[in-house]
């Protein structure tokens, strides 16, 4: 990951030069909004996933974080800025649609990532996990940290940015980021401690 | 920063990265999510010009300038595709209910697809429940609860209606909240304000009232079915067939109704007080 504390290369599938693709898309043309999809969507949908738990409203606010990305993408000056305007703007639509009344009448409504396993004939928790049990068990535990550290560790895990990028997103200075993403990640240990989940078995 | 961080942290951090990057596998928009999103993009956007295809100009543009009634006409189309999507989705995106609980294997088949209970929050009219060895309470708009016991089909056709197409449901109508019908094979069940019982098995169709009164609307005729009273229509048969039975007994639901209020209300209660004990377990 580029800055990432881990010191670990997290490789993105599409490399696309963004100033070519910010070209394309103010000129309109479909390949571009394919690759906008392709680039970003996933990881739009995830850090949104984390904050708004509904699979439905994720993907109703990605594609209006999508759009709004294609009609706006012509006041993006910087294009080395464009990753965290393009998730500041997913924020903020996130944080919009939290604060209605529809989101607090859904918000509890998640079943366990531990339920789907107890109704599983694995007999290990973290047995032949799928990718969309991978995602549960990891916005449960982010689920257990607060608002601020939550939406830090979906921008880092999720979206895939750069602690820069999340000091941009945030509006947090950077050592603070660092900070804060310890010490959540301290929390999350001791929630998965507190479920007899390893490292070494989530590795 | 870096050096600072505990190797165990270091080493919990490269394990959520690499469960992410798992999670996004399964989270890549397909086909259908890239078409939506072009739709509403073309839907959506105030000026004709972007809407191009790769490559190539529009045969209604002119050196870069679209003809004026082609003008009119394109923003008079896109805001009448406009208003049509906006009014569409907004009937879509507002669900009739929302599973509320469920315990065990039970399934929402949405557009003639299975989608996971674990990922659904509010029902739209069409879904089919289908439970198989689990139970389920949706819960609608109009305060009205619907529980489903064991392999049970029900089909929802809107707030204040849902279609049994087999196995057992109770229905919990908040008075005032109007009218409220349940679909069986051959007929209907209208109430105003009760809490009745509808299963539908091979052999016909049993309605049991334990407050209130309902209707049975078979071809256009109607019994009426009041408190601690059961009706029982033989698969096929007209309203004349029916026996109605009073049962006095019947002034509380089943024993599965009950048993699935009292899981539920245990759940939400562990939920908020996850150190409560269950009163049982308490003993």
């Amino acid at each position: 990951m580029k800055g990432g504390i881990s010191g670990t290369m997290r490789t993105r599938d599409l490399k696309v030069d963004v100033t070519d693709l910010v070209t394309r898309l103010q000129k309109g043309e479909t390949s571009a909004v394919r690759d906008m999809v392709r680039l970003y969507g996933a990881r739009i949908h995830g850090f949104l996933r984390c904050l708004v738990r509904s699979d439905e409203t994720a993907e109703e606010l990605t594609q209006e974080v999508l759009i709004r990305i294609y009609r706006k993408c012509g006041h993006v000056n910087s294009p080395a800025r464009f990753e965290s305007w393009l998730f500041t703007l997913a924020r903020n639509i996130a944080i919009k649609e939290m604060s209605r009344s529809r989101y607090r009448k859904e918000s509890s409504k998640e079943l366990s990532w531990f339920d789907t396993w107890i109704g599983s004939e694995n007999e290990h928790p973290l047995e032949k996990i799928s990718a969309e049990q991978s995602a549960l068990l990891l916005r449960e535990a982010l689920a257990t940290l607060d608002g601020k550290r939550r939406e830090i560790m979906a921008l880092r895990y999720f979206s895939d940015l750069s602690l820069k990028e999340i000091s941009h997103v945030m509006n947090i200075p950077i050592g603070s980021i660092g900070t804060t993403i310890t010490r959540s990640l301290e929390s999350l240990k001791q929630y998965f401690d507190s479920r007899g989940i390893k490292v070494e078995d989530l590795l | 920063m870096k050096s600072n961080m505990p190797d165990e942290l270091k080493r919990l951090d490269q394990a959520l990265a690499r469960m992410a990057d798992r999670a996004r596998e399964g989270l890549e928009p397909g086909g259908e999510f890239e078409r939506e999103l072009l739709k509403r993009i073309r839907g959506r956007s105030p000026d004709a010009r972007i809407i191009k295809l790769d490559g190539e100009d529009s045969p209604n543009r002119r050196g870069g300038r679209l003809k004026k009634p082609v003008l009119v006409i394109t923003i008079a189309a896109l805001a009448a595709c406009l208003v049509g999507v906006v009014g569409f989705r907004a009937l879509l995106s507002d669900p009739p209910g929302m599973m509320e609980f469920r315990t065990g294997l039970a399934t929402i088949v949405r557009s003639g697809r299975a989608v996971p209970p674990s990922t659904v929050c509010g029902l739209r009219s069409g879904d089919l429940l289908e439970t198989r060895e689990g139970k389920l309470v949706a819960y609608f708009d109009n305060r009205t609860q619907l529980l489903m016991n064991r392999d049970s089909k029900v089909r929802i056709e809107g707030k204040n209606a849902v279609n049994l197409q087999s196995g057992e449901v109770w229905i919990y109508v908040t008075p005032g909240s109007g009218d409220y019908s349940v679909t069986v094979p051959g007929g209907s069940v209208h109430v105003v304000g009760t809490s009745f019982g509808v299963q539908v098995t091979g052999e016909g169709v049993g309605v049991k009232v334990t407050n209130g009164k309902v209707l049975y609307r078979v071809g256009g005729e109607d019994a009426g079915i009041g408190a601690c009273e059961h009706l029982f229509l033989p698969r096929g048969g007209n309203l004349a067939e029916a026996t109605v039975t009073e049962d006095k007994e019947l002034t509380r639901p089943p024993l599965w109704v009950e048993s699935l209020i009292n899981k539920m209300a245990e759940e939400r209660l562990r939920k908020f007080f996850p150190s409560a004990v269950p009163i049982e377990n308490a003993k």
